[in-house]
């Protein structure tokens, strides 16, 4: 058992808020548990695959000091006071390709409102990069599980790589004392992980894989109370919904529930959606920490926006750590045109017609193209039946391109659509979204190679950094 | 026939080209109506061009639920597909317009 909760060592329950589902998600569902949540610790998860890939460009644009969330203190504010007075402490991976950077922008914040002293802590060694040609040196597979695609097929093209961290380190940051933490790439999970071992001590699997649940349970935030729910029309006031708190006892228990007087809601099915949600062999969540078997856990009902998860059980971890490579991989250019009825899905399909003829003609250099036509089968694909005669139709074309200028070129055959198509083009699609592609590429790192790092001091020390 | 939609709800999730489609039941009759109608041959076939790997089916009886990894699903993954739907989030749904026969 830790001396130094932040709960408090004797509660029996510790509470933990799943603040953030991504970086973008909106950052006042943690105001009403500092507000009069009585919540413990607060999990902000900002860094999924694609934000990986974000955060790489920023990086490669911008410098090698850049690639945490730029507008952390911003998102942070509401709860920095509770830290800083020491009502609640808050675990982030914002700190993505550079934690260093997330901890001075906390630090600063925290100065500014007047907390100095208070202890913030980075946790690092999740960055491989510049150790990946040891590693083939050294004899490990980095052979992507989906492709089978080695990493020296694009090692020029390597702009990131990460592996997956667990709880540990986290929680060894919280023991430093630290009331705000910036690490880079832990899992998910390992945001609420991390300070349950801190307040727990668990050793048991069957223990260590609950508190994996309840990470996996609270890291989308709203998706388990209400929102991205099919049980959407139960679900209260969702302009204002409360974000998920959950109770987890010494004893194992869990309950799983929201902030008074929120909106949203927290129901069995809910629940149910969300421990699903992104898993594979439900007999085996992998974590670095734990394995997680729910197929006999039990979800129940006890109390209004209250559900109980009891039953999960858990196996060791394996000794390998999940590695992301994220590798430049050309660009995309994309474009829309709106078609009215009548016969709108006709006109469109036209549409398409001319494009391809014009794309041949003038030679663009495109390796993949895609149509997709908006209000009938963008969402649904070859499963979607097609309607008698649409009002209208949204015509979306994307292509990947080598290079960046071809990808520009296909909006400019967007526009004489605007003059060449049927009755009668709409919807101006204004300026082109042309993006770099960051491709990624997941293997298995032996967790022996890699070293999680946390360093914890001051703000006023990390604030005056630079 | 019945649609899977007056069973059942959906979820679906992503992991590099990897989507999980989770079909819920609505009690226990509905579970295993699921169950025995929507196999994971069905589902791979009900996508076709759009899921190019294997489709696995784990059932959850403890949930009342049926959790189907489509592997090769979001052509490429979230970073690299060219679908608007970049996160294969519909996929669950589009699952619920299958047909299930009558009890």
């Amino acid at each position: 058992m830790n001396e130094r909760s932040a709960g408090g060592m004797s509660a029996a329950v510790v509470r933990l808020g799943g603040c953030l589902a991504g970086w973008g998600d909106w950052p006042g569902g943690a105001v009403p548990m500092v507000e009069r949540g009585g919540v413990d610790y607060l999990g902000y998860d900002f860094l999924s695959e694609l934000t990986m890939t974000i955060l790489a460009k920023r990086r490669a644009r911008l410098g090698p000091h850049e690639g945490y969330v730029p507008d952390v203190a911003r998102i942070l504010a509401p709860v920095l006071p509770a830290a800083g007075e020491g009502r609640t402490r808050v675990v982030t991976n914002a700190g993505g390709m550079y934690p260093r950077g997330a901890l001075r922008k906390v630090a600063r914040a925290l100065v500014e409102a007047g907390f100095p002293d208070t202890p913030v802590a980075e946790v690092t060694g999740d960055d491989v990069l510049g150790r990946l040609d040891t590693f083939v040196a050294e004899g490990v597979e980095l052979t992507d599980h989906a492709t089978g695609m080695h990493f020296r097929e694009y090692a020029d093209r390597a702009v990131f790589a990460h592996a997956y961290l667990g709880a540990r380190p986290v929680q060894e940051a919280l023991a430093a004392g630290a009331h705000v933490v910036t690490a880079g790439r832990v899992t998910d999970a390992a945001l609420f992980l991390g300070p349950i071992l801190h307040e727990t001590g668990w050793r048991d699997l069957d223990r260590l894989a609950t508190g994996l649940v309840v990470g996996h349970l609270l890291e989308c935030s709203g998706m388990v109370t209400g929102g991205s729910s099919n049980f959407w029309r139960d679900a209260v006031d969702p302009w204002n919904p409360g974000y998920p708190v959950a109770e987890v006892g010494r004893d194992g228990s869990v309950v799983i529930t929201k902030t008074p007087g929120t909106g949203g809601l927290v129901s069995r099915g809910t629940v149910i959606e969300q421990l699903l949600y992104e898993i594979h062999d439900p007999a085996a969540i992998v974590s670095p920490d734990v394995v997680a078997d729910i197929t006999a856990a039990h979800v129940g009902q006890v109390g209004r926006d209250r559900v109980a998860v009891s039953g999960v059980r858990g196996t060791p971890a394996p000794d390998t750590l999940k590695l992301l490579i994220g590798y430049r991989d050309g660009w995309t250019g994309e474009g829309t045109i709106m078609f009215s009825w009548p016969e709108a899905l006709d006109k469109a399909r036209r549409a398409e017609q001319i494009l391809r003829h014009r794309i041949d003609a003038e030679a663009l250099p495109v390796r993949e193209l895609l149509f997709e036509y908006i209000g009938v089968n963008a969402l649904h694909g070859p499963t979607a039946p097609i309607p008698p005669d649409p009002n209208e139709v949204m015509l979306r074309v994307c292509g990947r391109f080598d290079r960046a200028e071809p990808a520009r070129a296909l909006f400019e055959l967007i526009l004489p659509l605007f003059s060449m198509a049927p009755a009668t083009p709409a919807g101006f699609a204004g300026r082109p979204a042309v993006r770099e592609t960051v491709a990624l590429a997941v293997t298995a790192l032996p967790a022996a190679l890699v070293s999680p790092r946390v360093d914890c001091l001051p703000a006023r020390e990390a604030a005056e950094e630079e | 026939m019945t649609l899977l939609v007056e069973l059942a709800v959906a979820r679906s999730g992503d992991k590099g080209d990897i989507v999980n489609i989770a079909v819920i039941a609505h009690d226990d009759a509905a579970y295993q109506r699921v169950v025995a109608a929507v196999t994971a041959a069905r589902v791979k076939t009900y996508f076709r061009d759009w899921v190019r790997g294997p489709v696995e089916r784990y059932e959850l009886p403890n949930l009342g639920a049926v959790n189907f990894v489509l592997h090769g699903a979001l052509g490429g993954g979230v970073a690299r597909t060219l679908r608007i739907d970049s996160l294969g989030k519909a996929m669950g749904l589009a699952v619920l317009r299958m047909e299930v026969p009558q009890e």
